[in-house]
């Protein structure tokens, strides 16, 4: 049921889960309650995991903080893990959570392709002591066998 | 397989249980690429769900298999690390005194290796110091990446080997195929066609050669003329009805766990354990490759992802077996990049970041900041390890799942331990500051081994040397089911090899075959 400003339970556990960041909202503030119930429906375990973790939250019958969400997950932890999966997920294929990653790491927030990354020449002269170190073991070997 | 028995003028009609995946299907497309990893790609097909899929009853085993099902089989999903098995590695028995020696050479499977390798396209280098000598290969190898420098630098000052892997991905265009760009994800499928996959190097050729490709085809037993001759497979079409596929010679490639399934699906009056049973060895001596990942933190950002994740450099150092360890056999440690932000955040190589006020220094602290290495164990035949037939679950058209019972040996944990150890020393020596150890990764059952191994007695193995079964004459199985031992290497160049030198048998032995 929403509170006064309109918030979920489930958009107060996702800002407990992750909170604010560089001028991001905390992951239920950014709205993204509706894109994790969509992928918890789609299987009946996280489903089910979700239900668990929110029924458990609500039952204290006040507004529940980080305290209570450490003692469900304690309760309840494969159902706990389940919901910080959904949550993680929803939260870190978002594009603008990805933007914000790009620009403290270099990591780029477009798709992986069709772009990609440079693709930079090998250079062989890191095996120069690889190469250097076997003509000094073969001359130790004593079969033909191939070991390093 | 396909294309080279058509190509000798063979009549082939190949039965595929799923279907073409298109270049523009591929999830690293899109921006919510590592959901697809979590999900509808997942490449356990407990968790994908796909409907090309048959689960498996995995609940007894300490390995999850991993499989995928469509033209181009595994090879859609796979990394493309693409070492050859070493010469000792088809000869444990006669070296170290355990396990078994497989009925050919590396010599036997040289050329099928080469020639395999031109029709998949191999990026690496030639003059690797622990291998045989090989052809120039024809792309260059893949960048290191920042981490794998760091790597390789620590390797050369602890006296270790190292190389830059084989991998089945080109760095210059070919043909119809692009270069690689260095993106990533390769196990979700590229669309440059860089990576190989089957159904971009075989495929088209066998089609071209005459093969008849059915897809969505769910094979469920093979049919028998006599007690010892297969008259063909039936199946089920998309729409559930059987259909009986008539054949002179029958070859099953539907991995180390669908090939058992199959065998033994397939029992009768005549073959009353499963066909081609008489050793009692369909389904048993299953070998994973039992996988540990040391994983280092490092201050300075080694922007592990960019770049193949699988494939950088690997180390031999410790393969063959040194009494003095206190096991037989041994390892391969192959440096793993880094994953996308996701899979940092679940912790798939390093630990999971947690939730709450910490998440976000916890995540930044990690992401673009770890190397893994793997410590990939050999995994001795044992045949207590199993593809047996599920009694409580079906796939969807009602056939028995497989049932796998799987325990890590003791000799496969001594070598996890001591990989570990080595794998730590490597990193701190390449100047991690914090290292994240994973005893055995339980979802690494991506090497499916052994399950009708080849071998000259028809009493200690299903097949002989050509892949023809002992019991039924016009029976051939080309895939992993073969393996005698794992190695400690990524199979796929050999069991491709394998099934190359398979059809060629099935060609040369002509008449008997059909």
């Amino acid at each position: 049921m929403p509170g006064k400003d309109g918030s979920t339970d489930l958009d107060r556990l996702l800002d407990l889960l992750i909170p604010s960041f560089d001028g991001l909202p905390g992951a239920g503030s950014l709205g993204l309650a509706g894109s994790v119930e969509s992928d918890a429906s789609a299987n009946p375990r996280f489903a089910e995991a979700l239900e668990c973790v929110l029924d458990a939250l609500r039952s204290s019958m006040k507004p529940f903080g980080e305290s209570d969400v450490r003692a469900v997950e304690e309760r309840n932890p494969e159902a706990f893990a389940d919901v910080i999966n959904l949550a993680y997920t929803n939260y870190y294929t978002d594009a603008r959570v990805l933007a914000v990653v790009e620009r403290h790491t270099g990591y780029r927030a477009a798709p992986p392709q069709p772009n990609g990354y440079e693709l930079a020449p090998f250079d062989p002269a890191l095996l120069e002591n690889v190469v250097r170190r076997a003509v000094s073991r073969s001359n130790q070997l004593t079969e033909s066998d191939t070991s390093p | 397989m396909a294309w080279r028995l058509a190509s000798s003028g063979l009549s082939v009609v190949c039965l595929e249980q799923g279907g073409w995946v298109t270049p523009e299907s591929v999830p690293s497309l899109r921006t919510d690429w590592e959901r697809a990893r979590q999900r509808s790609h997942h490449p356990n097909p407990n968790i994908r769900n796909n409907r090309w899929d048959y689960p498996v009853d995995d609940r007894d085993s300490e390995i999850n298999p991993l499989m995928y099902n469509a033209v181009g089989g595994s090879t859609i999903h796979w990394g493309a690390h693409f070492p050859r098995l070493r010469p000792n590695d088809f000869r444990v028995r006669s070296r170290d005194g355990v396990a078994d020696d497989w009925p050919l050479s590396y010599d036997d499977l040289e050329p099928y290796y080469d020639l395999n390798d031109d029709w998949m396209g191999v990026a690496g280098l030639s003059g690797d110091p622990a291998n045989p000598p090989r052809a120039g290969r024809p792309f260059p190898p893949l960048p290191l990446g920042v981490g794998g420098v760091r790597l390789a630098s620590a390797f050369d000052r602890l006296g270790w080997h190292w190389w830059p892997v084989d991998a089945a991905i080109l760095t210059s265009p070919s043909g119809s195929r692009g270069s690689c760009n260095n993106c990533g994800p390769c196990d979700l499928g590229c669309p440059t066609g860089a990576r190989a996959s089957t159904d971009i190097t075989y495929w088209p050729a066998a089609l071209a050669a005459g093969v008849e490709l059915i897809t969505e085809a769910r094979v469920r037993r093979v049919t028998m003329s006599t007690a010892d001759q297969a008259s063909g497979v039936e199946y089920l079409d998309p729409s559930g009805q059987v259909v009986h596929q008539p054949a002179g010679a029958v070859v099953l490639a539907a991995n180390g766990i669908g090939t058992p399934r199959l065998l033994l699906l397939s029992a009768n009056a005549d073959h009353p354990t499963g066909l081609a049973n008489s050793s009692g060895l369909v389904g048993r001596r299953l070998m994973h490759h039992p996988t540990a990942l040391v994983t280092g933190v490092f201050d300075e950002p080694l922007e592990g992802f960019m770049g193949p994740y699988a494939v950088s450099i690997l180390s031999q150092e410790f393969y063959e077996t040194n009494r003095d360890r206190g096991f037989l056999r041994g390892f391969q440690m192959q440096l793993i990049r880094s994953d996308g932000p996701l899979g940092s955040a679940l912790g798939g190589y390093q630990r999971p970041v947690p939730w709450g006020e910490r998440h976000h220094r916890e995540f930044f602290h990690q992401f673009g900041h770890t190397a893994s290495l793997t410590v990939t164990a050999e995994d001795l035949p044992d045949p207590d390890n199993r593809v047996t037939l599920s009694s409580s679950l079906v796939d969807n058209s009602g056939v028995a799942a497989p049932r796998v019972h799987y325990r890590v040996e003791p000799n496969a944990r001594k070598i996890l331990s001591y990989g570990i150890e080595k794998a730590s020393v490597a990193m701190r020596e390449a100047g991690a500051r914090e290292l994240v150890v994973h005893d055995l990764i339980a979802s690494a059952g991506f090497h499916l081994l052994g399950t009708a191994r080849m071998g000259h007695d028809p009493t200690t193995s299903v097949v002989d040397a050509d892949g023809r079964s002992h019991d039924v004459a016009n029976l051939f199985i080309a895939d992993g089911s073969l393996f005698v031992t794992a190695g400690a290497l990524n199979p796929t160049s050999t069991l491709q090899a394998l099934a190359l030198r398979v059809a060629d048998a099935i060609v040369s032995g002509g008449a008997r075959a059909r």
